[in-house]
């Protein structure tokens, strides 16, 4: 994930992280992602990866876009 | 949190924190993984566990002291190749299953995070086959070894885990605690992100994960009873019984505890025994072993024997036994307290019992699987298949190995195509929640995908149907040496039964049952009956309107199959392909039933349905099945051109209420459209003028047909909600059929056009269609209107019009019933018709509110609109045939 993901401009929730080259996501990747919860917004992010935040408690603490 | 997990400390506590969460994050992120990841990683695992067998049996004997090397290490094959070989091509991530011919695909969902106890018999074993699984299905596992038993186990888990994480697995997919404590146990087994307790182990930890009230596989304690009956094949039994007892010093909770032998073959199996290296206890050495290797205080095994060698469990008791000895043989002569060596024995302590019969080995048997070993397994040798089945329905056990070993047969694989596992379920008898031996299906959430399926549907009809004037000469083409004319007085009296009688062929032998004009009685149709019987008849031909016909397909049914249970055959049903009662399909008399109607009304010449009365028991019996269809039906008109103004009015109407019920039923089809579409244009045309211009032979014979027509697709279709609100009306104010009907109707048309409150559940219909079903009937009769709403409106003034030409009353007050009396009976009423199976195929499903507010209206009435002037066509020049 940490390859893939790239910071973007600032975005009215906080920082924007750009999933859309995002396939899967790792127990690493989902550590960092934790250290960016409840300041940073999501884009891009496919199904898959946002189960894993769902199965893991995380979607109410990122705001996602398409 | 229960008390003992009270009992950790902060330290421990965040210890067992961090294992979860990184088991739980392991989890989420194994979701992603497809089917070819998965059995890449479960591929390079086993072949990990098979390098590293017998490092994992030496280290679980050297810290356990329990069982054999060689057999441990076997045990850790079994575990990795049997178990790979049953997965791999195994299905578990995505589509697991599928069953086109249903319309369902079986989905895998991953548990999440597993918390899995193992045993201290089988550590290592148990651990690689749980990994396994865990990866097959895509699941984290925290493992909780015994606590005797860590250090190998964690040492299993190690290298499964490097391998596997190697391969692509997710990190932390697995752990293992370190120095585990019950206190540990506790908590974990009570910790919110634990989505599965897998317990393998004693009864203690398998209890605990159960009380958990989480979601747990637990399997424990059995207490294995085999029966040698005297066919079986003794040097096989023999050898199975001393590997299977023997393995890793009978660790296994599935091996042999009691052999209940056949006193044919006692001597000589103990013979054997000794001779294949088994010590054959004397009474002096059995009371010994039991009292040393048995707590008396508890009635269970003692640590101390756990998987030790015979010849040391000899030494400790001070039995002399020569030092190769296998297996240590003591005789019992019961089951329970006062015979300690009838439990569960994990290690080479067999106990023998002889049988004098079949019956007392069995019952032997039966005593041994409930002292301890409910749900677990059970061994047979037999070449007796009635025996072994015998056995199996006495014995509750969720493995019964026939002509196998007990411990090695239940692992599965090895002597029996059963799944290979290292958990036995045991069911409810173990306090299990599966019998099975555990596989990769308990740890998957298993999702249908159910898609939508189109019932099967039917037109069924009468297999032949003359029809127009003279039709009954048709009764000519149709053979029978002996005819029974089933009619009432009145129809004799104005000569039609002669009329049919000259109809049938010449050499035909005829005799007449003329039975009141009524819904029949059991009593008139048994009459019936035996007419039939002693005329031997071939044929019966029912001349007469609805009541006649009916009681003629009750005859038929009771000729043709006397056992036939009238009540039982009125059974309820929901769906006449799903009925709980069948209609005889074997017949000691054979009856062609020919139905020839005099009225134009309930089409019960070519419909599956008949009335009965019970009058002992004061009901009205119904009875609908195809095969009470009549075989051949005569739709002839000369037989209604003198019925009376008021009998042409309600049954032309019972008829339209017909064809209109059929058309907007759930059951409706092309088919059945077709026909009811069809006979709504008729009567439409043709009642009118047969109503106010009886001797007029065209309409007479097109609302004859009429009637006939919509009969064949409520055959097929069904009624719906008018015939429930007139059958309980009907019969509370005796109105006749077809009036009640004409009363709801406007009321109904206007009901089912509306949204539903409820919508009744039809796979066949893909939305709802009555309202459109309503404006297609207008467009077809040439009403006019724009909209659907306009359509639906202008059917039922059209509908009101034609009542109004039969000079039908509009409301139920014009019939003189006090408002009074109407709203006493009201709840009642609504009771009745919602009990009526006629609504069950209406589109919208009624509330009983609502039929009580469809009474009120008929009680009513709606405001009349402009009457047709009589003579005046109801519908549009060119709509009608």
């Amino acid at each position: 994930m940490n390859a893939n993901a790239e910071w973007v401009q600032q975005h009215e929730g906080g920082e924007v992280v750009d999933f859309s080259d995002v396939e899967r996501i790792d127990a690493s990747g989902v550590q960092a992602l934790e250290r960016l919860a409840d300041q940073t917004v999501l884009r891009g992010v496919n199904t898959n990866v946002y189960k894993v935040l769902k199965l893991l408690k995380l979607t109410p603490r990122f705001r996602f876009l398409e | 949190m229960p008390e003992t997990a009270a009992k950790l400390s902060d330290e421990r506590i965040v210890y067992l924190e961090g294992l979860v969460r990184q088991g739980q994050i392991a989890a989420a992120v194994f979701s992603q993984f497809t089917q070819q990841d998965v059995d890449r990683i479960v591929k390079a695992v086993v072949l990990a566990g098979l390098e590293q067998a017998q490092h994992l049996a030496r280290l679980a004997i050297e810290e356990t002291r329990l069982g054999v090397l060689e057999d441990k290490a076997i045990k850790n094959m079994v575990a990795t190749e049997f178990v790979y070989n049953y997965v791999r091509d195994k299905p578990s991530v995505g589509v697991i299953r599928e069953f086109p011919e249903r319309g369902l695909e079986e989905m895998a969902e991953p548990i999440g995070l597993i918390f899995s106890v193992t045993p201290v018999t089988n550590p290592t074993a148990t651990v690689l086959f749980k990994c396994i699984m865990a990866l097959k299905t895509r699941n984290a596992v925290l493992f909780g070894p015994h606590p005797k038993a860590w250090r190998c186990c964690r040492e299993a888990v190690r290298i499964m885990y490097e391998t596997a994480v190697k391969h692509g697995a997710p990190e932390g997919v697995f752990t293992c605690l370190e120095e585990p404590t019950i206190p540990d146990n506790v908590y974990l087994m009570h910790h919110k992100e634990i989505k599965l307790i897998d317990a393998t182990g004693g009864p203690g930890a398998v209890k605990a994960a159960y009380s958990s009230g989480k979601p747990a596989l637990g399997v424990g304690a059995g207490n294995t009873p085999v029966y040698l009956e005297k066919t079986a094949h003794l040097d096989m039994a023999i050898v199975d019984i001393i590997t299977s007892k023997t393995f890793d010093n009978g660790t296994i909770c599935a091996s042999e505890q009691t052999v209940v032998i056949d006193d044919e073959i006692y001597d000589l199996t103990m013979a054997k025994f000794a001779e294949l290296g088994a010590h054959i206890c004397d009474a002096r050495e059995a009371e010994i072993l039991g009292r040393m290797v048995i707590d008396p205080e508890t009635g269970a095994m003692r640590p101390m024997a756990v998987g030790q060698k015979a010849a040391d469990i000899a030494r400790v008791c001070g039995l002399r036994v020569k030092p190769e000895t296998k297996l240590l043989i003591a005789p019992i002569h019961g089951v329970g307290p006062q015979h300690p060596l009838s439990v569960e024995k994990l290690f080479p302590v067999l106990a023998v019992y002889r049988a004098k019969t079949l019956e007392e080995a069995l019952r032997v048997c039966v005593d041994v699987n409930h002292a301890g070993g409910l749900g677990h397994t059970a061994v047979v040798f037999s070449r007796n298949d009635e025996v072994i089945r015998k056995f199996s329905e006495l014995i509750n056990a969720g493995r019964i190995i026939a002509n196998s070993p007990g411990s090695i047969g239940a692992l599965g694989g090895v002597y029996n195509d059963m799944v290979p596992t290292f958990s036995f379920g045991c069911g409810t008898g173990g306090g299990n929640s599966t019998t099975d031996n555990v596989n990769l299906y308990h740890y998957l959430n298993i999702k249908r995908v159910a898609r939508r399926t189109q019932a099967h549907m039917w037109f069924r009809v009468p297999n032949q149907i003359y029809f127009n004037m003279n039709a009954v000469e048709n009764l000519r083409q149709l053979e029978s040496r002996a005819t029974l004319i089933v009619t009432n007085p009145l129809l004799e009296q104005m000569g039609h039964v002669n009329l049919v009688r000259r109809s049938l062929p010449a050499q035909t032998a005829v005799r007449v049952l003329a039975i009141p004009d009524a819904e029949p009685e059991v009593a008139v149709v048994m009459q019936g009956v035996e007419a039939l019987q002693l005329h031997k008849a071939d044929q019966i031909v029912a001349l007469g309107g609805g009541s006649v016909i009916d009681a003629a397909k009750i005859m038929k049914l009771k000729y043709e199959s006397p056992d036939a249970d009238i009540d039982e055959l009125a059974a309820p049903f929901l769906d006449i392909r799903k009925r709980v009662v069948q209609y005889p399909s074997t017949k000691t008399n054979v009856l062609r039933l020919i139905a020839i109607s005099t009225t134009s009304g309930t089409g019960s010449e070519v419909t599956p349905f008949a009335v009965l009365i019970d009058k002992e028991r004061g009901r009205k019996v119904t009875l609908a099945d195809y095969s009470l269809t009549p075989d051949v039906a005569i739709v002839d008109p000369q037989f209604v051109m003198t019925m009376p103004k008021g009998l042409t009015a309600d049954t032309g109407v019972d008829a339209l209420t017909h064809a209109l019920e059929a058309g907007v039923s759930i059951h409706a089809s092309p088919y059945t459209d077709s026909n009811a579409m069809q006979a709504v244009r008729m009567v439409f045309k043709y009642l009118p003028i047969a109503y106010e211009n009886p001797r007029d032979e065209d309409a007479r014979s097109m609302m004859h047909n009429a009637a006939c027509i919509a009969a064949l697709a409520f055959s097929n279709a069904s009624v719906g909600v008018n015939h429930a609100l007139a059958h309980a009306f009907g019969a509370r104010f005796h109105v006749a059929h077809g009036r009640a009907n004409a009363l709801m109707l406007p009321h109904v048309i206007a009901y089912n056009a509306s949204v539903p409150t409820k919508f009744m559940p039809s796979p066949n219909q893909r939305a709802y269609i009555a309202h459109k079903k309503y404006a297609m009937v207008a467009d077809l009769l040439g009403l006019g209107g724009e909209t659907i709403t306009e359509k639906v409106e202008k059917l039922v003034v059209a509908v009101e019009h034609l009542l109004d030409r039969l000079n039908m009353p509009r409301s139920i007050a014009e019939l003189g019933i006090s408002e009074e009396d109407f709203e006493r009976a009201l709840p009642d009423l609504a009771k009745i018709a919602f009990d009526d199976p006629s609504w069950r195929s209406n589109p919208r499903m009624p509330l009983v509110s609502e039929l009580v507010d469809l009474f009120r209206k008929a009680y009513r009435g709606r405001r009349r609109a402009e009457p047709a002037a009589a003579g005046e066509p109801l519908v549009a020049a060119g709509s009608c045939v």
